[in-house]
């Protein structure tokens, strides 16, 4: 099983589209199993499978739907107020993923303030639960076999969330746009990378797959020199493939979107195309690493 | 021809990116930092840094009948004082350990985990290192131990032989000052002197053990003694002693005039010499019977035939024996 982590501290550099993109593409098109996971408290990655719903507690919070084998009458959900979210493994509760319109796909959403309340947690061995807890999670043996690609879209932040994410993943991607403010991101990431790679056994390393360049527009030249100059500094760790600045992807994030997935275009679309060969180069740098 | 402005990173950024990268690529696993529960680690058996207070008397309080209470009762109040630092920031820095077995062994940081033990924590940093080789081992808890002020010279000639012991299985060979001074990067003197502590003999490791001997330099001195009269002489006041020993120069001083003969070597006997006249005889039993530590035994030596030669000599003979068991040696000095 392997775990990619997408993570970059900047908002706004396509997290959640390149969560999508992979989780669309190993279940779509690799016809493996899926598990994505929405670790960002705006919930976005989880709209996408998911109708999720307003927080009645709290203003542009969401919460997940009631989870579809939720039966309030049956005595086994008694304690159970019939929403499941990944934000549970914080607060001891079961995580049930919901299924999608992707056979081999599922969801574990997330639950706005439950993922801002363990964002916030600050009492030192409060702090390094948090950090464990995705990973303990993750290790079960249930979701061990039950899935073959875990996705996992992160907030813009290198809080104690991403660091559990960072601490539980097997891959780390990060998307980027050229830009000087993502380019910082990419740096923040770099350095979580870092820690974490000096933190980990020799057995169990911490697969860089690289910088992915996101919204990337062949007009201007200062994202081609951005590009050239972050290749000068880490050669290795640069994606080849891009992800161009198009509308399309702002269509298939719409609601009710058709198709609902860019693998659904026709293979001649030059968007699909691009995607599918980022898609490989990834999958590609993953199989460097045997983990 | 027109200049179009370029767009690069700041090489600041540049820097800390390229930099980041390398320190990653070079130094995987480390660091090898985790929160463990504190129930998988136990302290190392054989540590150098012998503490005296064991983990249950952590739990069930000391003993005061315990000829250690003393030294114990510091102990625990350092362990407090510690404990009451990890309450208000936390373990600090991670503790050591090694897997043993189906634990983890503490390679540095015993005091650390008792004293997170008194504050009730349930799990504490750790840095998981390979399980070292018996040298290195000795070698990191010596480097750990040694500039810590209150090890006493007694842990460390322990952790000193446990090295030697190591070395002489790894490397086939005995420590010598050379390889002591190498390995523990000290002066030539202080490596011969911790290369006197290694050869001393029994008697000297036992003041060491009980503390009374708690410095490097005079345990240099006592070992490398030529004279070894006056050298038993000095371990013995030393064992008589109350306290710790801080210096040896009036022992020296004093051994050196006077060779005292221990009473263990009793054949070493003075002749006193002969008197020819009675009286001068009489005079100088008078003369030591009126020593204030002698009087009391005047009775004894009121019928004395001072015409029998027979019965002053028994009188005199008698005399010695009292002196002798009335002096001690240290009286004699």
């Amino acid at each position: 099983m392997r775990i990619i982590a997408i993570v970059n501290n900047k908002g706004g550099v396509g997290k959640t589209t390149t969560s999508r993109i992979l989780a669309e593409y190993f279940s779509i098109v690799k016809k493996e199993r899926v598990l994505a996971l929405d670790m960002d408290p705006q919930a976005n990655f989880s709209n996408r499978y998911l109708k999720m719903e307003i927080d009645p507690y709290q203003q542009e919070g969401r919460i997940p739907p009631l989870h579809p084998s939720y039966d309030s009458s049956a005595p086994e959900d008694k304690d159970w107020d019939g929403r499941s979210s990944i934000a549970g493994i914080f607060f001891g509760e079961m995580v049930f993923p919901y299924s999608t319109y992707i056979n081999t796909l599922e969801v574990a959403p997330s639950h706005s303030s439950k993922l801002l309340l363990a964002e916030a947690v600050t009492r030192d061995e409060v702090v390094q639960k948090v950090y464990d807890q995705l990973s303990k999670f993750l290790s079960l043996d249930d979701v061990r076999h039950s899935y073959d690609k875990i996705i996992i879209d992160t907030p813009p932040s290198k809080g104690p969330v991403t660091i559990s994410v960072v601490r539980a993943a097997t891959d780390l991607l990060i998307p980027s746009i050229m830009e000087p403010q993502p380019i910082e991101g990419i740096y923040g990431m770099i350095h979580l990378w870092k820690a974490e790679t000096l933190r980990r056994p020799d057995h169990h390393p911490l697969n860089l797959i690289g910088v992915l360049p996101n919204s990337f527009d062949r007009r201007g030249i200062i994202h081609k020199d951005h590009l050239d100059s972050l290749k000068r500094e880490m050669p290795d760790y640069v994606l080849e493939s891009k992800i161009g600045r198009r509308l399309i992807y702002a269509e298939a994030d719409a609601d009710g979107a058709v198709p609902p997935s860019i693998f659904m275009y026709p293979d001649k679309n030059p968007a699909k195309q691009e995607v599918l060969s980022a898609c490989m180069e990834i999958e590609e740098r993953m199989n460097v690493y045997v983990n | 021809m027109s200049t179009k402005k370029r767009f690069s990173i700041s090489p600041d950024l540049a820097n800390g990116i390229r930099s980041t990268i390398q320190s990653a690529a070079s130094n995987q696993g480390q660091l090898h930092y985790d929160m463990m529960a504190i129930d998988m680690i136990e302290p190392d058996p054989e540590n150098p840094r012998k503490l005296s207070i064991s983990r249950e008397e952590l739990f069930n309080g000391l003993n005061q009948a315990d000829a250690q209470y003393q030294v114990k009762i510091k102990e625990l109040d350092a362990l407090n004082e510690l404990a009451e630092s990890i309450k208000r920031v936390g373990i600090r820095n991670a503790i050591e350990v090694y897997k043993e077995g189906p634990k983890y062994r503490i390679v540095s940081g015993e005091r650390r985990y008792l004293a997170a033990l008194l504050t009730g924590q349930k799990a504490v940093p750790v840095r998981i290192n390979q399980k070292p080789e018996e040298f290195n081992l000795r070698y990191t808890q010596w480097v750990e131990n040694v500039n810590r002020q209150d090890l006493s010279l007694w842990e460390k000639f322990n952790n000193l032989l446990a090295m030697a012991d190591a070395y002489q299985k790894t490397h086939q060979d005995d420590f010598n000052e050379r390889i002591l001074q190498n390995l523990l990067g000290v002066s030539t003197i202080q490596a011969y002197r911790y290369f006197c502590l290694l050869k001393a003999d029994e008697k000297i490791i036992q003041l060491i053990e009980s503390g009374k001997l708690n410095n490097l330099k005079l345990v240099q001195e006592l070992v490398t003694m030529k004279d070894k009269g006056a050298r038993n002489q000095i371990i013995s006041w030393i064992q008589s002693s109350k306290e710790e020993i801080t210096s040896l120069t009036h022992y020296r001083e004093v051994a050196g005039k006077k060779p005292i003969v221990p009473k263990s070597q009793t054949s070493g006997a003075v002749n006193l010499g002969k008197i020819s006249n009675v009286s001068v005889a009489k005079q100088l039993l008078e003369i030591l019977l009126s020593d204030s530590r002698l009087v009391k035994y005047r009775h004894g030596f009121k019928n004395i035939d001072w015409a029998s030669s027979k019965s002053v000599k028994k009188a005199f003979k008698d005399l010695f024996k009292t002196i002798e068991k009335e002096f001690s040696v240290e009286e004699c000095v």
